[in-house]
């Protein structure tokens, strides 16, 4: 059998149990050494110790739930994405959604305060992940035309069209970055190699508001996306609503994408690893596919994280960099199984 | 089936065609170019009809034409009484289903999350397992139902996808005429398999309210089994009606170019044969 697991559930519960391991262990490791006693006797409320607050509530704790919170956006916008173009190459960041995103974001932090005025005033907090998802949902719309056709995805053009885009929306953001001012906007390292170094507890509710909406409302159209792998014909001649699957799958897609990038800029290949690993674990079916990825892009990204954190402490690296060195192998292996059309 | 006059217009809801799919003048053009020129159509419940002709003449069209895959030609098409853009997709998958030529999956689904995958209406787990498993059993593939469906031959992942569609309309009952709409669906198979496919179709038809379009390339196949033939050529219909009636040698020589025999079967049909002395 090709699968790991012939109980989807048990899969869920080991990825589960190995995501609040990984999240504990990585409460305890840090620039500042704190004993365990001192982490979770600040959690759980019983130690008075103001520094250890102070570094656990408000540095370690948003950072590793931040973490989650775009890992499991990233994951899950990367399986449907995969489900609606049909193949497990369409990733957001190397089809350049999320660098669309990040074009979008970086245009309103320089923009925002003097043309973009009444969208700010507008959108409020919010601002900031608005203008990112338009910007998602704007390349995901480009890439779709360029690629699909007849309700088939030609490979090649959703890559190349990935290509130029990311280069594209990749030039305009360093040209940014050089006219802004430092206090306007995050380093250009920020917006390409991602970060979670800055993360707070408004990052965590900006994020985790529209990401948390995805992940509960993507599982929705779990059946329609998996006749959808069959074609766009069969599923709709199965009875499904295509359209309305479509266009509802491809903004939840953009909002996860936009929201985890607002918050934490680029961090590439968690949407195609994390999906991918959860498909050798329980198989293609949306309906686990869809919410283990969520589980499995958070875990990821935490425990990529952690060890940004660690390598060079008490300096970091960017976490997608770490992303970058374990994704981009996976890539070209991904490839070679395309190759020997094995399927996915 | 002879030809009959539609095109009445009742009423916004029943207007031609009861109890049968039926295509009313269908001109289709895509990109400058011809591909249907007045073609009508009928398969009334109870029957098998067969579209045939040469490659290029437009049968696979016409079968998207009746699947309502074109949005132009919706109003032109009747399904029990009602045109097609007067179904929601969801209330037409539970009466019609479709097969087209060819599925690409790029996922490794097993057989059975491929039937599943088809099928919108909800059941209880263990039923829904019993149902896959019986209809695949129909089309000699039950003992697949764990295997990845990427890893199957041509052949048997046709026969998967005939009982896709066949298990998407048996999960539901309605009122309404059920019917299969399939684009050359035994290409791949095998002699035996070809003829238990065209067994298995007459035995549903003829055990439910039901009818059946296939695009077919085999003339014997269709001698046999079909109750009638649709003849096109280059975008026309060049021949409709009993079988005995399109099956003359004049017509197909002409159709495809090519010499070609009929001679009485001992079994009663006619048997074409291509003339190689020719």
């Amino acid at each position: 059998m090709y699968r790991l697991f012939q109980s989807p559930l048990q899969a869920a519960w080991l990825l589960s149990s190995l995501l609040a391991l990984a999240l504990s262990f990585s409460l305890t490791q840090g620039a500042v050494p704190l004993s365990v006693m001192q982490v979770y006797g600040t959690l759980i409320g019983i130690l008075d110790d103001a520094y250890a607050q102070l570094v656990v509530i408000d540095i370690r704790l948003p950072r590793v739930i931040l973490g989650c919170i775009v890992g499991a956006g990233l994951a899950i916008a990367g399986a449907a994405m995969q489900g609606l173009f049909r193949n497990p190459l369409a990733d957001p960041g190397l089809v350049g959604v999320s660098s669309g995103a990040a074009l979008a974001a970086v245009m309103f932090i320089v923009l925002g305060g003097t043309w973009l005025k009444q969208w700010t005033s507008f959108w409020g907090y919010f601002a900031l992940p608005m203008a990112a998802f338009l910007g998602g949902l704007l390349v995901t719309a480009i890439i779709y035309r360029v690629s699909t056709r007849n309700g088939r995805t030609d490979v090649a053009l959703m890559l190349l069209a990935g290509i130029a885009i990311n280069a594209i929306a990749g030039a305009a953001t360093g040209i940014m970055t050089y006219f802004a001012s430092d206090e306007e906007l995050r380093s250009l390292t920020f917006w390409t190699m991602g970060s979670l170094a800055s993360a707070n507890w408004t990052d965590v509710a900006l994020s985790g508001f529209p990401i948390l909406l995805a992940c509960g409302l993507l599982p929705m159209f779990a059946r329609p996306l998996n006749a959808f792998l069959m074609g766009e014909n069969v599923t709709r001649h199965s009875g499904f609503d295509v359209k309305r699957m479509k266009r509802i799958v491809i903004s939840l897609t953009a909002l996860a994408v936009g929201a985890a990038v607002a918050v934490s800029g680029v961090i590439g290949f968690v949407g195609l690893v994390a999906p991918h690993l959860v498909r050798l674990l329980v198989g293609p079916d949306h309906r686990w596919v869809l919410p283990m990825s969520a589980v499995m892009g958070a875990l990821l990204v935490v425990v990529s994280d952690m060890f940004a954190r660690l390598v060079l402490s008490p300096a970091e690296l960017p976490i997608g960099l770490m992303m970058a060195a374990f994704g981009g192998p996976f890539f070209l292996w991904l490839l070679l199984q395309q190759r020997a059309r094995v399927g996915f | 089936m002879g030809h009959s006059s539609y095109g009445y217009y009742y009423s916004n809801e029943r207007v031609w065609g009861f109890n049968m799919l039926a295509a009313n003048n269908i001109s289709l053009t895509l990109s400058g170019q011809t591909i249907l020129k007045e073609v009508s159509f009928e398969a009334p419940e109870g029957a098998l009809v067969a579209i045939m002709g040469p490659n290029g003449a437009g049968k696979s069209s016409l079968l998207k034409v009746l699947s309502g895959d074109f949005p132009t030609t919706l109003d032109q098409v009747a399904l029990n009484g009602k045109r097609l853009s007067h179904w929601t997709d969801g209330a037409l998958a539970q009466f019609r289903a479709v097969m087209p030529q060819s599925v690409q999956l790029n996922f490794a689904f097993t057989v059975e999350e491929v039937i599943e995958a088809g099928i919108r209406h909800p059941m209880p787990i263990a039923k829904r397992k019993a149902h896959i498993l019986e209809m695949l059993a129909m089309f000699d593939v039950g003992h697949l139902h764990n295997r990845n469906y990427l890893t199957l031959s041509g052949g048997e992942q046709q026969r998967v996808q005939l009982a896709r569609v066949l298990a998407q309309l048996e999960a539901t009952s309605t009122s309404e005429t059920k019917y299969l709409l399939l684009d050359e669906c035994t290409s791949s198979l095998d002699l035996s398999h070809q003829h238990q496919v065209f067994r298995v179709l007459k035995e549903w038809i003829s055990t439910r309210r039901a009818g059946v379009v296939v695009v077919l390339h085999d003339l014997n196949l269709a001698a046999q089994y079909a109750n009638a033939i649709l003849l096109m050529d280059q975008g026309r219909v060049v021949e409709q009606g009993a079988v005995r009636d399109v099956l003359k040698p004049k017509t197909l020589s002409d159709v495809y170019r090519y010499p070609v025999q009929v001679i009485e079967h001992p079994a009663g049909w006619p048997l074409v044969i291509a003339d190689v002395s020719a």
